[in-house]
């Protein structure tokens, strides 16, 4: 290791060590929900994979329109998670949730061109349910009110940006291959979910 | 700084992750029959001596596969021999390796197909005890797809002479692991 990178690789550690310092300070509740609403959604499947999926059909459709998707993605992502009802509890809107991943993921896999006015309503969609399965999480206490689902709305659109860009710049034939490698086993885990959710006892 | 690291263990809840049915449950499931574990394996090891496209498409399949047996095993659609057809599958899929066999994609798509799902059913029929169901999935299909990694990483040997001996010498050892599995499925009355 040259010096700087031993510098870099002492302060990492030492930021790592002196960490659990930070809970010595109380923060905002609304600060708090954020982080939270942040953190969820790269914590949760439910919420990582359909976007990684979305965000990954950008490999057959180019780079052109991933911002106005991205864009897309969030205001879907809001009105799932304030302008819809929920419709029915959120077991049965994530068994939709998965099925729809299903679809989504197959389109990836089997390497299909969709019209960007369709992957555009894929990525609406794909937002809505999201946002109608994670609603009764991130809304709704009076302490934190809309600030869990902000960090979550950033999350989703600080995800979705760089995967879309990088999966939409024609990559290596290797890399093409793990993509729909990666969209298999996505429909294949959403699947197994959805085969479980209804086989499990109660 | 090693002396301080290991407390931060204790800050994560293991809940939905660790031993309570989530991400690693799932993710130690498959390893935990070596008739099913090493006939993972054989998939990525016949996908690997039969090339491309097979060699990703095979990996592929047998997962999502997998799935349907795992439902009609919730659904108590009965599959006769579940566990002679396992141990069948690692003495097929071995053998093919050993034998340097290769057959059409369609016809080894087939049989990947049939034995997924002597695989999934019983996962299907005796659900196991988990706590978040994604999260499980999640964990078993990423250990299924990391053993098919296995066999696909073992099986770039074959490019070489003694390499090609090493891949077929491990067909021939699944295919005795699958046999020995078989007899004693037919000792216990199947």
């Amino acid at each position: 290791l040259n010096p700087a990178s031993r510098a870099a690789l002492l302060m990492v550690v030492g930021a790592v060590a002196f960490s659990p310092t930070a809970t010595a300070h109380g923060g905002a509740d609304w600060m708090h929900g954020t982080l939270d609403g942040a953190v969820l959604f790269f914590t949760s499947l439910q919420s990582l994979l359909p976007v990684l999926v979305v965000a990954l059909l950008a490999r057959r459709n180019g780079s052109d329109r991933v911002a106005i998707r991205t864009v897309v993605l969030g205001i879907a992502l809001i009105i799932g998670l304030l302008a819809l009802p929920v419709a029915g509890d959120p077991v049965t809107v994530g068994l939709y949730a998965r099925s729809y991943l299903i679809a989504l993921a197959l389109l990836v896999l089997f390497n299909l061109r969709a019209h960007a006015g369709l992957v555009l309503v894929l990525g609406l969609v794909t937002g809505a349910l999201t946002g109608l399965e994670f609603k009764a999480v991130l809304i709704g206490d009076p302490a934190t009110g809309f600030s869990p689902a902000v960090g979550f709305i950033a999350s989703a659109i600080c995800f979705h940006l760089p995967v879309a860009l990088i999966a939409s710049r024609h990559p290596h034939g290797w890399q093409r291959i793990a993509i729909r490698v990666v969209a298999g086993w996505i429909a294949a885990i959403a699947a197994m979910d959805i085969a479980f959710t209804i086989g499990r006892p109660g | 700084v090693c002396a301080l690291l290991p407390g931060f263990a204790f800050g994560h809840v293991e809940s939905g992750v660790a031993g309570d049915g989530g991400f690693v449950s799932g993710l130690v499931h498959p390893v935990t029959g070596l008739d099913h574990m090493v006939a993972m394996v054989a998939v990525g090891l016949w996908g690997a001596v039969l090339g491309a496209p097979a060699i990703w498409v095979l990996p592929i399949a047998f997962p999502l596969i997998m799935t349907v047996g795992a439902v009609l095993g919730i659904l108590d659609v009965p599959v006769p021999a579940i566990d002679p057809g396992v141990a069948a599958s690692a003495i097929v899929l071995g053998g093919m390796v050993a034998a340097n066999a290769r057959p059409p994609l369609a016809i080894a798509f087939s049989l990947i197909a049939f034995f997924a799902i002597y695989h999934g059913h019983p996962h299907g029929a005796a659900l196991p005890d988990f706590g978040v169901p994604i999260l499980y999935a999640a964990g078993f299909v990423v250990a299924t797809g990391l053993l098919h990694v296995a066999g696909i990483a073992f099986g770039l040997l074959y490019r070489w002479p003694a390499g090609k001996t090493a891949v077929r010498a491990l067909g021939a050892a699944i295919a005795a692991v699958g046999a020995y599995f078989l007899l004693l499925a037919i000792g216990s009355g199947l």
